[in-house]
Order: structure tokens, then C-alpha cells, then sequence
């Protein structure tokens, strides 16, 4: 989950994670951390997950950050998050290129935010999975009905 | 409670360090890392955590960070020393 972690003096346990995006090229969709990692890890006020976002050119064998981002997760918008499919599910920057953020936004705010994407999500994932059973229905017809020449 | 670092937007300050850090690096690829971006993070990510309390003093000078672990010691060890001579 984290490159590393630290106590502030209030008390605040925070880890932070580092995402390096280079910026010619087109398409980047990083995981950020796992839906269920994150609620566990949120049970406790005093965690914070943050995040450092570097976007970046390489001329030669220098590079120059263009753009660093240091955030909580808290205070990245949902219209540039997604949850891709993957275990419980990743949340995901959508696109590397264009990161919105809202600075002082309520993690309980936040973390309904996050719900109400699962639960549009979770349905998704058992049509596809629908899907897929059906799928292999017919894959395993299909080999049952034929002779094995493989004996 | 609220975190004062993060609502308090001390923490809007550490971004500007670590681009200005990075910036103001020497070039640190070489013709073999620079064509991949894995490698390209993995030298940028070492580079930087190594200064991360450096950030924090150039971002948020009211806020002291107790780090964990023998290697942010020795980063804590090298702010001060950087903290010494800007005030020489």
C-alpha cells in the first residue's frame, strides 16, 4: 500500500504511496489501493492515505517533474477516480492527465462517495460474471459433446 | 479531530518541494533507464523518499515529522545539516 509512513506530531499516522506518470505517453490508469484495504485502514481517524503523483517529461537523461501532486486520497474528486476490477476492486486515477482535486473535502463525504460507486460497480460485475457462467456453459457443452481423441 | 497538516493546507507546500527537488537535481538516468518508465519511477520514487523531511521543511517549516525506520534517521540527520547551513 505505501513507499513509506510516517507519525506527525498530532498524531496523525499517515503512508504515502508514489505514482510517477510519464507524460507524453497517452493512457495511464495507475491502482491506487484496494476499496477494501482503504476501509479497513479508515476505521481509524488518525490513518491517512496520501498520495505523490509526479508527471513527468525525460529530455535526454534529465528529467523535469511537470506536475507533482501531494494529497490525501480524500481530496481527489471522484470525477477523475474510478474502480477497476481487480480482487474487492482498485480505485484508479481514470486519467493521469487530468487530476482534479478538492482541497479540504470530508472523508466521510468521501468514503459515502465511495460506497455509492461499489454499489453501482458490484451489480456490473455480476452481469458480467452472468456473462461469463453463460459462456462457459456453452464451452463445456460444446467439449462434452465431443469424441475424445486424445485418449 | 482534523488533521491541521492536511486542513490546514500546510501540506499544499510538500508538492512544491518535491517538484522543485527534482528539478533542481543533476541528471540522474542513464541511456538504459531512460526508455523505460517503470525504471524511470523506481529512480525518481528512490530519489526523492531519501528528502523527504527536506520537503517537509522547504513545504511546511511549523510542521516536525517523527519518521520510522533507520533510513529516515539519516534523512533527518541530512535536513538538519541543510537546515544549518541556510541558516550560516
Amino acid at each position: 500500500m505505501a513507499d513509506l509512513a510516517f507519525t506527525d506530531n498530532d498524531g496523525f499516522y499517515t503512508v504515502v504511496d508514489v505514482k510517477t506518470h510519464r507524460e507524453d505517453t497517452k493512457f495511464n490508469m495507475p491502482n491506487l489501493t484496494s476499496v477494501e484495504r482503504l476501509a479497513r485502514f479508515y476505521e481509524s481517524d488518525s490513518n491517512i492515505f496520501c498520495l505523490i503523483l509526479i508527471r513527468y517529461v525525460v529530455k535526454g537523461t534529465k528529467v523535469t517533474a511537470t506536475e507533482v501532486t501531494f494529497t490525501p486520497i480524500e481530496f481527489l474528486s471522484w470525477e477523475c477516480l474510478t474502480v477497476g476490477a481487480l480482487g474487492w476492486g482498485q480505485i484508479q486515477i481514470s486519467n493521469s492527465n487530468n487530476i482534479k482535486i478538492i482541497d479540504g473535502y470530508s472523508r466521510k463525504k468521501w468514503m459515502l462517495d465511495l460506497c455509492d460507486t461499489l454499489l453501482e460497480f458490484y451489480p456490473k460485475e455480476i452481469q458480467k460474471i452472468q456473462e461469463r457462467i453463460g459462456r462457459f456453459e456453452d464451452v463445456k457443452a460444446y467439449w462434452t459433446t465431443r469424441d475424445d481423441v486424445w485418449k | 479531530m482534523k488533521s491541521t497538516f492536511y486542513y490546514g493546507s500546510h501540506y499544499l507546500g510538500v508538492a512544491d518541494g518535491i517538484k522543485n527537488y527534482i528539478n533542481s537535481s543533476p541528471e540522474f538516468l542513464s541511456q538504459q533507464t531512460v526508455g523505460s518508465p517503470r525504471a524511470v519511477g523506481m529512480r525518481l520514487r528512490h530519489y526523492w523518499q531519501r528528502n523527504l523531511t527536506l520537503f517537509w521543511v522547504i513545504g511546511a517549516p511549523s510542521i516536525q515529522v517523527t519518521l520510522r525506520g533507520a533510513q529516515w534517521q539519516i534523512s533527518r540527520l541530512l535536513t538538519t545539516m541543510v537546515s544549518i547551513l541556510l541558516l550560516m
